[in-house]
């Protein structure tokens, strides 16, 4: 322990001396307005002044002259002074001001100023504060905080903070987030100044997008390429299957995003492959976001605040997977008074309950759900003792001071299934993640937010073949990682992040144990620590050129105990060694370099650009093609498993119309991917000492476009996406070394979500999907081998399943005529509206006896085989009803 | 304990619950490539062994294609056997009576169209027999055989004939069936969650042989991935899809094996 404290010690004197340098490095820049100078102008336009200045001083003025009166007449006659006080008389009475940054003195569009203005244009005081809901209290996530008269603004972070550094002055604020109210507030400041902010939620029941053109502006220019936002409040209001609301199956109609296929809950990034994306619950990862198989995820929007979603141009603080991080928020609760919430499906009913802990100070939020099918199962299933699933989500946010604040969050999530056997025994599966995290922030004066977390999470795979002899499998993954990260408010265009976080793993790679005992593992247990330094820049270099830059350092490492397997060059075993508890065995550092630009191309359109590496150390070993999750391995990087990574390019355009209502998303991507894992064939991946050796490295590829138009409006929400997409794969020792498409390989993807309210009580909404089908493997012929009928295949992946196309349509009644307290509403929905059987599998093995399909058993005389295809649900209705108090 | 973890299978129900399969249309992508295949094993049984020679087929269901003319043989240490095509089954290439023996190896050499195709099989011992297993069906009075083998890997093969019992040869279609079981050590996933496979009922009067065959290491291999391709999938949890591998040599696919067998008879009462 004190070993750990003396490190943790060491890399905190590291990173602050970081911030020294940086620090230094700021003030230094100031000096060159100290430079002495002689003008003298006598009724000279603004812009030969400008450039008399530029050749003396050399120095370079930025400017647009649209923003400037490039042809107002100066009278000015200075005599050795400085560069700043020149400056300060030649804009004296202009509607100017000025910035320097780098080597530039950038203009901008500023107040009239008096002398006393302009002595004061260099002293500099900093805005800073929360926005949060007038209703809740709870903080908003990406609000904008917009100065008019400088045409200057923020966005508030993760945790609903902004920082702005300005020069003395009034000022009118304008503050505003999607689904709220715009709220304008006159300020006179002239110290360092915090301030909280309350933003009033639409008042109607059924949400109306409210959006500010200040806003948007501000999101298209500074927003992320690749980056999707989605909305709990929207994903209340998106047909689901059974009723059952779903945040991560929302996805699916975010362009470059698309499930394996319907019930599965893994999904796909632009190619990637489902291991490739990390999904953060408060920053703890969940490991297997399936609930009965994958037909429902765990997430459900009752407990969400915000969802950010990053396919590419992953900021500086995320790493740790090839395609994407998924960053779910939760509620904080009301603070300001109790609440809460409740449906009830035809599967499952959700609760959940909010409140204060304090009066506008701390709160409390708890989040519920059980299944009940087993309720259904039962009388047909004389032998099902349970089958059910559960969520249970709970955070408490606690103000400590004005600088300080606490959250602690929990969820824990499962499923359960138990039956009993012809013996009498009884056996089952279960499988469940739990995740806790404790966030302490805190504000260094008024331009340094730091945010401490500690954060775990375990994931747990159980197949009992007997409860009572306590004979199980299980796989497990826990993780426990310390993370610490600050933000610089450096300049109001300037953000700097920095970040260290330590993180311990414990992998069990599945094992059998026996009256609850473990005698020996069968596949060797690891153990492992991840070190990470991270420090990056938010920076409008321009008033039109943002840039993000940073740089992530990792160190992964395995250690005992541990039996280790190595492999000669046929994957054959050759050795194995054993390292004692504590030894380390293996160790891999990785630089991740970070870049991104948004170029501003007019007032709501801007150009992205981004390259990025990320590198993965945690992969889930399978070599399933089903999209049901089952008995699920992960391992790390290691002697046999070198780490993955990836090069992402990227290049978006953004444009609003039409009242800023409308908006263009595009993007063009080029993934490339290293050491990729594949899979000898028919591998043996359960209780395998050897599963290392069933593994194959190799090569891929993704690249693709990306279109969505979304509209925002009053009434009629909603978007339409096209998404373009191959992903191809290469191994030397699969496929007889020939290059194949990825099972996560679909050309054409379209999806439609539109949300319409009808009538101020009625709401409808719609989904549409249509996507090329899953790349598959099938024969190329067959051959006779004792009565078997045995497959034989030419290439992997080299066909397709036909078309998937699903429309969903659901629709809200809200049964209150008037908001009051209690208000309830009732949605119906149909999932596959047009009842297509939508193919997950081909089979060429079964034979049909009595319109069933069997595997034949008769060798000596088998029966004609057919092809067959397995599909999910067909359409599906459903109600669920609604109420909040 | 494999055994065991077989029971969870009825975790299937849940799959069933919300999923369907149907017959499908669907074209096969014939690559038109004529592949020799080999279905052939040795046994310690003093018989006319047989080596079955045939060509890949482009589709589904259609009969094998004979091998015909081809020259077979086996050699173990300084013995030699040579295969000759009988001329009533063609493509099937039968010894005069021998017996394999364990710990040998047995060297299977063919030539057809120029080519020469090889591979080398190994006998294992095999354990004897388990006493059989049956359960019977009330509403038919018919019974099933129950595979209960454990321990060493082994595949069984139940030849049922019901030939004295013309009714059910009627109902059924033949008077003889044979079923194959495996026992292996591994455990696999797709064969815990595997698709529904018929059973074969037979009345009393039926009689029964067994006969177990002992498997090498490579011979189990040959057989799980078999059954990968075959009776496993089509579940819920398939794996990768990939050729099944074979011993044999220049491109040939199938199987040459030696094996230990013991056998018995029964008669259902």
């Amino acid at each position: 322990m004190n070993m750990f404290l003396d490190k943790l010690y060491h890399i905190h004197f590291v990173f602050l001396a970081c911030l020294f340098f940086l620090s230094a490095e700021m003030f230094c820049q100031q000096t060159n307005l100290d430079k002495t100078i002689s003008v003298s102008y006598k009724g000279e336009s603004l812009v030969k002044v400008l450039t008399d200045i530029e050749k003396k001083a050399d120095v370079r003025f930025s400017y647009s002259p649209r923003k400037i009166p490039e042809n107002e007449k100066i009278t000015v006659t200075l005599d050795h002074v400085s560069l700043r006080k020149a400056l300060q008389e030649i804009f004296l009475s202009l509607p100017v001001r000025y910035e320097l940054i780098d080597e530039y003195i950038v203009l901008k569009k500023g107040p009239v100023k008096s002398l006393e203005d302009a002595d004061q244009q260099e002293k500099k005081i900093t805005l800073n504060g929360y926005i949060k809901d007038n209703k809740t209290g709870e903080v908003l996530i990406g609000a904008t905080v917009f100065i008019k008269e400088l045409e200057l603004g923020v966005i508030t972070n993760n945790y609903g903070y902004f920082s702005i550094t300005l020069p003395p002055g009034r000022y009118t604020m304008i503050l505003s987030y999607i689904g709220y109210r715009e709220l304008q507030q006159k300020v006179d400041i002239s110290t360092n100044t915090k301030f909280d902010f309350s933003l009033l939620s639409d008042p109607e029941e059924l949400e109306e997008v409210t959006i500010s053109s200040f806003q948007k502006e501000e999101v298209i220019f500074k927003m992320n390429s690749s980056k999707s936002e989605i909305l709990p409040s929207f994903v209340k209001l998106q047909p689901s299957l059974m009723g059952e609301s779903d945040v991560l199956k929302t996805l699916e109609f975010q362009p470059g995003i698309s499930f394996y296929g319907d019930g599965s809950s893994y999904f796909h990034v632009r190619g990637g492959y489902y291991d490739q994306n990390l999904i953060l619950l408060d920053d703890a990862t969940v490991y297997n976001p399936s609930h009965l198989l994958g037909i429902f995820t765990p997430i459900i929007p009752d407990a969400v605040k915000s969802v950010d979603v990053y396919k590419g141009d992953f900021p500086v603080q995320y790493g740790g997977r090839l395609s994407s991080v998924v960053d779910i928020r939760t509620n904080d609760g009301n603070k300001n008074a109790f609440s809460g919430s409740a449906s009830i499906g035809l599967i499952s009913t959700r609760a959940s309950f909010e409140g204060p802990l304090k009066k506008e100070a701390s709160s409390f939020f708890v989040s519920f759900r059980r299944s009940y099918f087993d309720l259904y199962l039962k009388p047909s299933q004389e032998n099902l003792l349970h089958l059910y699933f559960y969520d249970f989500t709970t955070k408490v946010n606690i103000r400590l001071g004005k600088k300080d604040r606490l959250f602690a969050t929990i969820y824990r999530g499962k499923d359960s299934f138990r039956t009993k056997n012809e013996d009498a025994d009884t056996t089952g599966i279960n499988w469940g993640n739990t995740t806790a995290t404790i966030r302490w922030n805190h504000i260094f004066g008024s331009r340094v937010f730091m945010n401490t977390t500690m954060y775990s999470s375990r994931y747990d795979y159980y197949l009992h073949s007997s409860i009572q002899k306590g004979e199980y499998w299980n796989s497990r993954i826990t993780n426990f990682s310390l993370k610490e990260e600050l933000t610089f408010y450096a300049t109001p265009v300037m953000k700097w992040h920095f970040g260290i976080k330590l993180g311990f793993y414990a992998f069990n790679p599945g094992n059998f144990y026996s009256e609850n005992q473990l005698e020996d593992y069968q596949v060797s247990p690891i153990n492992s620590s991840e070190l990470v330094f991270y420090s990056g820049a938010e920076h409008e270099v321009f008033p039109w050129l943002k840039l993000n830059y940073g740089l992530r350092f990792t160190t992964w490492a395995n250690y005992g105990e541990s039996f280790v397997v190595h492999y000669n060059e046929d994957y054959n075993q050759d050795f194995t060694e054993y390292y004692e508890k504590g030894e380390k065995f293996y160790t891999h550092r990785s630089i991740e370099p970070r870049l991104s630009a948004s170029f501003k191309t007019g007032r709501i359109s801007s150009i992205k650009a981004s390259y990025n590496r990320t590198n993965q150390y945690i992969n889930l070993i399978t070599n399933s093609i089903s999209p049901f999750s089952s008995l699920e391995v992960w391992l790390p990087a290691g002697p046999n498993i070198k780490p993955q990574y990836a090069d992402i390019l990227d290049l978006g355009y953004v444009q609003a119309f039409a009242s800023d209502r409308i908006t263009l998303y595009t993007d063009v991507y080029y993934k490339w991917m290293y050491n990729q894992i594949g899979y000898e064939y028919h591998a043996n991946m359960l209780v395998n000492p050897e599963i290392e050796g069933e593994i194959r490295q190799g090569d891929g590829w993704a690249y693709g476009f990306e279109i969505a138009l979304q509209k925002e409006g009053s009434n009629l929400n909603g978007q339409i996406a096209y998404t373009y997409s191959r992903s191809f794969l290469s191994f030397q020792e699969l496929n007889e070394g020939r290059i194949f498409p990825s099972t996560q390989d679909r050309p054409h993807v379209l999806n439609l979500s539109v949300v319409y309210q009808a009538r101020p009580r009625w709401l409808l909404s719609a989904n549409f999907t249509q996507a090329s089908g899953t790349a598959i493997t099938t024969p190329t012929s067959f051959y006779n081998y004792r009565g078997y009928q045995v497959p034989v295949y030419s290439e992997q992946n080299n066909d397709r399943l036909p078309p998937y196309t699903r429309l969903d349509l659901s629709t809200v009644i809200q049964l209150n005529k008037k908001k009051k307290k209690f208000n309830h509403s009732l949605t119906f929905s149909i999932y596959n509206m047009l009842g297509i059987e939508n193919p997950i599998y081909l089979n060429f093995n079964k034979t049909l006896v009595d319109d069933e399909l069997f595997v034949p058993a008769d060798k000596l005389n088998p029966p004609d085989q057919t092809s067959s295809m397995r599909y999910t649900f067909k359409m599906l209705p459903s109600f669920t009803y609604q109420f909040k108090f | 304990m494999r055994r065991s973890f077989t029971y969870s299978l009825l975790f299937y129900f849940l799959v069933i619950m919300c999923s369907c399969e149907k017959e499908y249309d669907w074209d096969i992508k014939s690559n038109r490539m004529d592949i020799l295949v080999v279905d052939g094993i040795i046994t310690n049984e003093h018989i006319a062994h047989c080596v079955r020679l045939s060509f890949t087929n482009q589709d589904l269901n259609m009969n094998s294609r004979a091998v015909s003319g081809a020259t077979v043989f086996v050699t173990a240490d300084t013995n030699s056997y040579e295969f000759v095509e009988s001329p009533n089954d063609t493509g099937c290439y039968y010894a005069s009576p021998f017996q394999a023996v364990v710990e040998r190896q047995y060297h299977l050499m063919i030539e057809y169209d120029s080519q020469t195709y090889e591979a080398v099989g190994e006998a294992v011992p095999v354990t004897p027999l388990k006493d059989p297993v049956f359960e019977g069906n009330a509403e038919n009075d018919l019974q099933r055989y129950v595979f209960t083998e454990s321990g060493q890997p082994s595949m069984l093969e139940v030849y049922y004939d019901w030939s004295e019992i013309p009714d059910y040869c009627t109902e059924y279609g033949y008077c003889q069936a044979q079923e194959t079981f495996c026992n292996l050590d591994n455990i696999d996933v797709n064969n815990i969650y595997a698709p529904p496979r018929q059973i074969i009922w037979f009345p009393a009067g039926t009689s029964i042989i067994r006969k177990k065959y002992g498997l090498s290491e490579d011979h189990q291999a040959f057989l799980r991935s078999l059954l990968m391709e075959t009776e496993w999938c089509g579940g819920i949890f398939d794996v990768q899809h990939g050729n099944v591998p074979t011993n044999l040599s220049n491109g040939a696919i199938g199987y040459f094996a030696v094996c230990m067998v013991v056998s018995d008879t029964l008669y259902i009462n």
